[in-house]
């Protein structure tokens, strides 16, 4: 009678310790599934801002030059502005235009994107010579507007009409103090 | 027991993806930047295309030019913005006589850059060598 309790309460024992592994190695594959899954979708989501990484990135590889271009239209920092004042200088001289005072002053800009930098320019020459150096700086390949401009007239020797004047530019900048 | 290499086998796939996940957040933050520097651009090619869109001063300055002729010698003129469009511009100058400053002012108001031509009356009182200024109000661009 006690041989056949003790193998009962033995083969209890072991059948409990077998369901209770195999209910603790079911829970933990449950909640590996649960951490598969989650991983899976992870990835697909990841996969796909890989593939858009790719996208981007060779539009981005593909437009250097365009995106160049684009940054150069924009005065950046003290080396844009000596750039686009020589540049300016150099518009004069090809015109013959005198620039006699040239003023600078950072502009914050509430209606455009960027602030600018004012540059306040005043200069003499001739009718033509004036005209055709403002018509070149209003089209000078950055992002700039004549703000104002007064110009006087005066008629020279041989009639040729002789132009003073002062006139406002704002160049759009980045990296300057304002 | 049946379960364990189940068990096993999910586990070593869940290490597996998760070097795979790591990698690709690298290049999501990779890719972070290259949006930001996409938008950059597209914010410079927007701000280039509204500054494009100002009007430039001199066509104005030719038009004028161009309508005062040889009876007008003009003076002075000067451009003013409000905001980013031409908005006044003043013209100072002398007529040969009354008549041709009158024709001018006509010509200026006829044209279709202005709106208004503003011409003070006592401009008109000498017979010649009238000295003027002329308030141009500019035609707001359509």
């Amino acid at each position: 009678m006690n041989t056949t309790l003790t193998r009962l309460v033995i083969a209890l024992g072991l059948t409990a310790g077998l369901v209770s592994a195999f209910i603790y190695v079911q829970v933990l594959l449950a909640q590996n599934a649960v951490d598969l899954t989650t991983a899976l979708q992870t990835i697909a989501n990841r996969e796909a801002v890989a593939n858009e990484y790719k996208v981007v990135n060779s539009l981005l590889e593909e437009t250097v030059a365009q995106r160049n271009e684009l940054a150069s239209y924009i005065i950046d920092g003290d080396t844009g502005t000596i750039a686009f004042l020589t540049a300016l200088e150099n518009r004069a001289v090809v015109y013959g235009v005198m620039l006699v005072d040239t003023r600078l002053e950072p502009s914050p800009q509430t209606t455009l994107t960027y602030d600018a930098l004012s540059v306040s320019i005043s200069f003499s020459g001739t009718k033509r010579a004036v005209e055709a150096f403002i018509t070149d700086v209003e089209a000078m390949p950055y992002a700039l507007y004549i703000t104002n401009m007064t110009t006087q007239r005066q008629s020279g020797n041989g009639g040729v009409v002789e132009v003073s004047g002062t006139l406002t530019l704002l160049v759009s900048a980045i990296n300057i103090d304002v | 027991m049946l379960l364990v290499p189940s068990f096993v086998l999910v586990e070593s796939q869940l290490a597996a993806y998760e070097s795979q996940i790591v990698e690709a957040e690298a290049m999501a933050s990779e890719q972070a930047l290259l949006v930001t520097t996409v938008e950059e651009a597209n914010q410079r090619a927007a701000h280039l295309n509204a500054v494009a869109e100002i009007a430039p001063t001199q066509p104005y300055i030719n038009r004028i030019d161009a309508l005062a002729g040889s009876d007008i010698n003009l003076t002075q003129i000067s451009i003013s913005r409000t905001e980013l469009l031409v908005s006044t511009i003043l013209v100072s100058g002398v007529a040969t006589t009354r008549e041709n400053l009158a024709r001018f002012r006509d010509a200026l108001l006829a044209a279709e850059e202005f709106t208004a031509a503003d011409l003070p009356l006592a401009s008109l009182a000498a017979n010649s060598d009238n000295a003027f200024i002329i308030t141009l109000t500019v035609t707001p661009p359509r």
